[in-house]
């Protein structure tokens, strides 16, 4: 037996390696030598390195109070540490010399935040994960340009982060006020904890829960940039650097995801109406309203910041249809959560695909941030730089869900769990309609996504896009071919992800998701 | 040759035809370098090399005929690979890679086959721009149309279907008209809002396969494979209600495409703006995945909602055998002229094929093949027009068979196909498809078709329509004094005043496959009948009737090679009757009342009805 601490610290040696890694970074100011070395990203890659070289040689079963870890937690550390090394190298070249230190320390921070997200088991625990993702991110934004737009930004998003933080901090209170415990589940038998308080019927019905849970996900939406707290999206993506903007598609998104669905499962995934109708109206809304803001934007960063609110409602439709546990007819392609898991690893890398190429159209001379971000802009960029605009038309074509992208399968597995959930559900229509509501966003959303593409290939290179230059960034360049090839790859193969993320949610152990287990224990209750 | 269809080629004869143009693709956009007399060649040579593996295709499919165990209406060259695939669990997921092709969908794949090359071809003065990315997308288009008629997987099918969007998009977009781009984006977005309702339907289906366990194993498994999701109908797992709503998600995708009256308001725009080969192939192949879409999966899989719905769309179909008659009569652009011209011609196809019996089917599918070549020609030619003129303004062109006589003599020619003048291809499939709509509701094989004599009632008189604005855009284009716009004729890309030996081989082989199909349609009829009744209607015989036993046709029907000897039992003698057919459309029918004392050779094949019902209301 070891004893509880070492067990703690066995579990967590990814998020240790990590945020080593990032204190030695930050302590010893690396990489503030006026030449811009690239020291800290370097070291920042090693460590990430380590921390995924660990994560997928040692089969970690052990738990500890206060975590808990299962296959959810695997597959987030794959994921996060994988699309970090992507955004490690878009982000390469970003800060100033004498911010690298902190730049990718605060990077690492965040990314050690996400998996700390999925191994909570604790209310606290949860809320300080939380932070540690969200803390450096608003850091992160004000530390990539020189921008009065940047500071704006930052602003912005940290007092409104603040605030929804609040809302839900305001909603775990409740739930620990119901629950007499901060524990999420429980690790022995007779444990006390969240989710066997919720499991009487009488007390899940409790007013004081039910506010709980929904000021816990009103906050979280906050961080998937769900509707109705979308708003800050497109200043915020607008203001930071490119390659930050295609970092904050992932990272806060991630984590609130997350972070959600280890809410939810304390529910049991049995949802009362009110729950069903607000996450319903959430997934439509988000869907309806990133898409028709996204339309009217010529701004190609509050384009895609938009289509990210859209893309969050996608994945909120996996939610709505919740894990396949539940259901009679368990098909493969019906667990709603693991839906959304591999939309998020496919959304991820196209999103920064997208943003990295972005990134690579540089105009000197404007401003000190020279960045490109007009459609205008992209013009002729078909003919002017062959090869990244073809990366961006990969990315902006799996964004829109056509064949022979990822995005297509993303889009695929998503709407399909929901079918399948819709066939189990009392509310079988809602989730037709839900289904309907999803495919034909992803029809509007072409119609913006292929101005992106209509500008790079249809337009004639246009007086702006003439004084457009390539970026010399190798690490740029790298990352924007191993996303468009990434995307390409998990069209033709993509069992490899696909089981990943079944695996996520499917095994056995997984006791925050998979909860077929605990439904059967409801029903033997008296 | 034929050996070769038991070795490593013969099993991947498909996957080589369907992906030779995308490496090509791949290989062009790669070459930067290349002049742009050697992006010509090299797309051109790729573009015939899949026209070669398409015949080496045919010749192993005709081959394997003889092969034990196997009926003629059977898939064959199949090819199966695991593309997406879990076992994990208690339902494994098998989502295949998954082709092969049968007498409905060979045809098309050839004709997809022949027609790019002759498109690559037409282009090579029309396109002065950006010639590697140009033949890159047009190789790739290629090979995604291609794939669309081999698919035996509904999500192959569908991502297939979907692709082709992309290349025709930067087709349309970069090498189109002064409209370009709104055309392109009209026709991405319209199309994709279509077919994204198909995808829900598609998922559906998926889903539901999973549900139910199969054979004797009784194994359930999540799959698109094809084979299953129409025995999910067969073996009653859909009910009426739920076969409508996913009928209905189908239409949405395939009416679009074709396009059916009311939803054909993209296609004007896109024709008229897309580059000339570009419209070559939306006209001829890209509006044909519409109704192969109905005919491979709408039908089969879905056959009580197809006979619900099938007046509704015949109905529809008879409203754009019309309107597009009377816009196209109305048009001054005879681009514009053409294109409405596709929209009355496939309601044709439509309605054949909804009339659910053999005549009707067998017309609809050759329909498909003998608008994509007549049609696809028309267009080539008001491109070669256009180069020299730059206008496509009835008004201002005329006389020009004085001017240009071998153009004159390719426009007649077509236009007489396209109108369906006897002895050329369009006759035999209207003909058709109009006697399996006027039988359409007669009973055979226990089963009666949902459409009737009102039906081909009106669209018959489509056909004179269609026979009014052809024969008037002729007239006055070849005919009359010469006009010609005042600037005149163009010469500065090379291009004679009368065609050149290259366009007039542009046009000769689809004068040529115009006129054998005119005068003898046998072969490929033969070829396409028996994948007829077992692809289709068979779905739709009651159980226990006579159809339904010969879902395996009989044996008769064996070997379609068998040259002629075998006569379909459709046409039988129609060699003999097209001797004395008077030219005119009003006698035509009447003499074909010859036919149905050849129809009643065999019990199974009585359901192309009893024509003299159809004949007693024409005279």
């Amino acid at each position: 037996m070891i004893p509880d601490g070492a067990a703690m610290l066995q579990v967590l040696i990814p998020e240790i390696i990590l945020i080593t890694g990032a204190a030695v970074i930050l302590m010893t100011g690396l990489g503030r030598t006026p030449g811009g070395s690239n020291a800290a990203s370097n070291i920042a890659f090693m460590v990430l390195g380590a921390a995924l070289w660990w994560t997928l040689t040692r089969e970690t079963t052990d738990s500890a109070p206060s975590l808990h870890y299962d296959t959810l937690v695997h597959y987030t550390r794959v994921v996060t540490f994988g699309v970090g090394f992507l955004v490690l190298l878009s982000c390469r070249s970003v800060p100033e010399a004498q911010e690298r230190a902190e730049f990718f320390s605060l990077l690492l921070f965040s990314l050690a935040g996400i998996s700390l997200v999925s191994l909570a088991n604790d209310l606290i625990l949860l809320f300080l994960a939380l932070e540690l993702v969200s803390v450096p991110t608003y850091i992160l934004i004000g530390l990539s340009r020189r921008d009065l737009r940047a500071q704006e930004a930052t602003g912005k998003y940290f007092f409104l982060g603040a605030f929804a933080a609040a809302i839900m901090l305001y909603g775990f209170s409740f739930l620990y006020g119901g629950a007499g415990t901060t524990q999420l589940f429980a690790q022995a038998t007779g444990e006390t904890s969240i989710a066997n308080y919720l499991e009487l019927p009488s007390q899940a019905a409790d007013k004081f829960i039910i506010l709980g849970l929904l000021l816990s996900i009103g906050g979280l939406a906050f961080k998937l940039a769900g509707v109705p707290l979308h708003f800050y999206v497109a200043d915020v993506y607008q203001g930071a650097a490119s390659p930050v903007t295609g970092m904050l598609g992932f990272v806060p998104k991630f984590a609130g995801f997350l972070a959600i669905i280890r809410i939810l499962s304390l529910t049991g995934w049995n949802f009362g109406d009110g729950l069903f109708w607000l996450l319903w109206a959430m997934a439509s809304l988000t869907m309806i309203v990133g898409n028709t803001l996204a339309l009217m934007q010529q701004n190609v960063k509050r384009m895609l910041a938009y289509s990210s609110v859209a893309h969050s409602g996608y994945m909120l439709v996996g939610l709505v249809a919740g894990p396949a546990a539940l259901g009679k007819n368990t098909g493969p392609l019906s667990d709603g959560i693991s839906a959304l898991l591999f939309y998020m690893a496919i959304y991820a890398v196209m999103n920064l695909g997208a943003f990295a190429a972005i990134t690579y159209f540089r105009k000197p001379g404007e401003d000190e941030e020279d960045s490109v971000e007009t459609l205008d802009d992209l013009a002729g960029a078909g003919s002017r730089h062959p090869w990244a605009a073809l990366c961006l038309a990969i990315c902006v074509l799996s964004l829109m869900g056509m064949p022979p992208t990822g995005g297509f399968f993303g889009k695929l597995y998503v709407f399909s769990a929901a079918l399948s959930a819709a066939s189990e559900s009392p509310r079988h229509g809602a989730m037709i309609a839900l289904v309907v509501i999803g495919v034909l966003n992803s029809a509007v959303a072409a119609a913006y996504y292929l101005r992106i593409v209509g500008a790079c290939y249809l337009r004639p290179a246009s007086d702006a896009s003439r004084r457009v230059v390539a970026s010399p960034c190798a690490a740029l360049k790298a990352c924007i071919a191993v996303c468009s090839i990434f995307v390409l790859f998990v069209f033709a193969r993509p069992s490899g992800l696909l089981s990943k993320s079944r695996s996520a949610t499917a095994a056995p152990e997984s006791r925050g998701v998979g909860v077929s287990t605990r439904a059967i224990s409801a029903v033997e209750r008296p | 040759m034929i050996y070769l269809a038991d070795t490593w080629l013969g099993d991947h004869i498909l996957s080589i035809v369907i992906f030779l143009p995308i490496v090509g693709a791949a290989v062009l956009f790669s070459r930067t370098a290349w002049q742009p007399d050697a992006i010509r060649r090299f797309a051109l040579g790729f573009s015939l090399l899949t026209l070669f593996f398409a015949l080496l295709a045919l010749v192993f499919y005709l081959a394997k005929a003889h092969e034990p165990g196997i009926a003629a209406g059977d898939w064959r060259l199949s090819e199966k690979a695991d593309w997406l695939v879990g076992d994990a669990e208690s339902v494994p997921l098998r989502i295949q890679y998954y082709i092969g092709v049968d007498g409905i969908g060979l045809p098309l794949m050839l004709l997809t086959a022949l027609l790019t090359p002759l498109a690559i071809w037409g282009s090579f003065s029309g396109i002065q721009e950006r010639h590697r990315e140009y033949y890159a997308l047009m190789l790739l288009l290629h090979g995604a149309m291609l794939g669309v008629f081999c698919a035996r997987d509904l999500l192959l099918f569908y991502v297939f279907f979907e692709f082709t969007l992309i290349p025709l998009y930067f087709l349309i977009g970069i090498w189109g008209g002064s409209q370009r781009q709104k055309a392109a984006d009209m026709f991405f977005i319209y199309t994709l809002s279509g077919s994204m309702l198909t995808f829900a339907g598609v998922l559906y289906l998926g889903w539901k396969a999973s549900t139910i366990a199969f054979g004797e194993a009784g194994v359930r498994e999540f799959t698109f494979d094809l084979d299953r999701l129409y025995l999910l109908a067969a073996q009653g797992h859909l009910s009426l209600d739920v076969q409508w709503w996913l009928f209905v998600a189908f239409f949405a995708g395939f009416a679009i495409k074709v396009p059916l009256f009311p939803l054909h308001t993209w296609l004007p725009l896109a024709h008229t703006e897309a580059p000339t080969a570009g419209s070559v192939i939306l006209a001829a192949v890209l509006l044909k995945l519409g109704t192969y879409g109905f005919l491979r999966l709408s039908l089969p899989m879905l056959p009580l909602a197809a006979v619900e719905l099938a007046p509704a769309i015949g109905w529809l179909s008879v409203a754009g055998i019309i309107y597009g008659a009377l816009a196209a009569w109305v048009q001054s652009d005879v681009k514009k002229l053409v294109a409405y011209s596709s929209v009355s011609h496939l309601g044709f196809c439509l309605l054949g094929m909804f009339s659910l019996k053999l005549a009707g089917l067998t017309g609809s599918v050759l329909y498909m093949v003998n608008h994509g070549l007549s049609t696809g020609a028309l267009f080539l030619i008001v491109g070669m027009i256009y180069e020299r003129y730059h206008t496509r303004e009835i008004d201002k062109l005329g006389g020009l068979a004085r001017k240009m006589p071998v153009m004159a003599f390719f426009l007649v020619v077509f236009a007489f196909a396209s109108v369906g003048l006897p002895g050329l291809n369009g006759f035999v499939s209207e003909f058709l498809v109009l006697l399996g709509t006027f039988t359409s509701s007669k009973m055979s094989n226990g089963f009666s078709g949902p459409l009737g004599i009102p039906f081909a009632a009106v669209a018959a008189s489509g056909i004179l329509l269609g026979a009014i604005y052809m024969l008037y855009m002729v007239a006055s284009v070849l005919f009359g004094p010469v006009k010609e716009p005042e600037h005149g004729f163009d010469d500065s890309t090379g291009l004679t005043q009368d065609l050149t030996p290259r366009e007039a081989g542009i046009l000769a082989p689809l004068a040529i496959a115009c006129l054998l199909l005119g005068v003898f349609p046998k072969p490929v009829i033969n070829l396409m009948e028996p994948s007829l009744n077992t692809a289709v209607l068979a779905r739709f015989a009651p159980a226990g009737s006579a159809m339904a036993g010969a879902a395996v046709p009989d044996e008769a029907f064996a070997v379609p090679t068998a040259p002629i000897g075998r006569t379909s039992h459709v046409l039988r003698n129609f060699g003999d009757d097209r001797g004395v057919l008077p030219g005119t459309k009003d006698d035509r029918l009447p003499r074909r009342a010859t036919v149905p004392v050849l129809l009643t050779d065999s019990p199974a094949r009585e359901d192309t009805g009893n024509p003299e019902a159809a004949m007693e209301v024409l005279r």
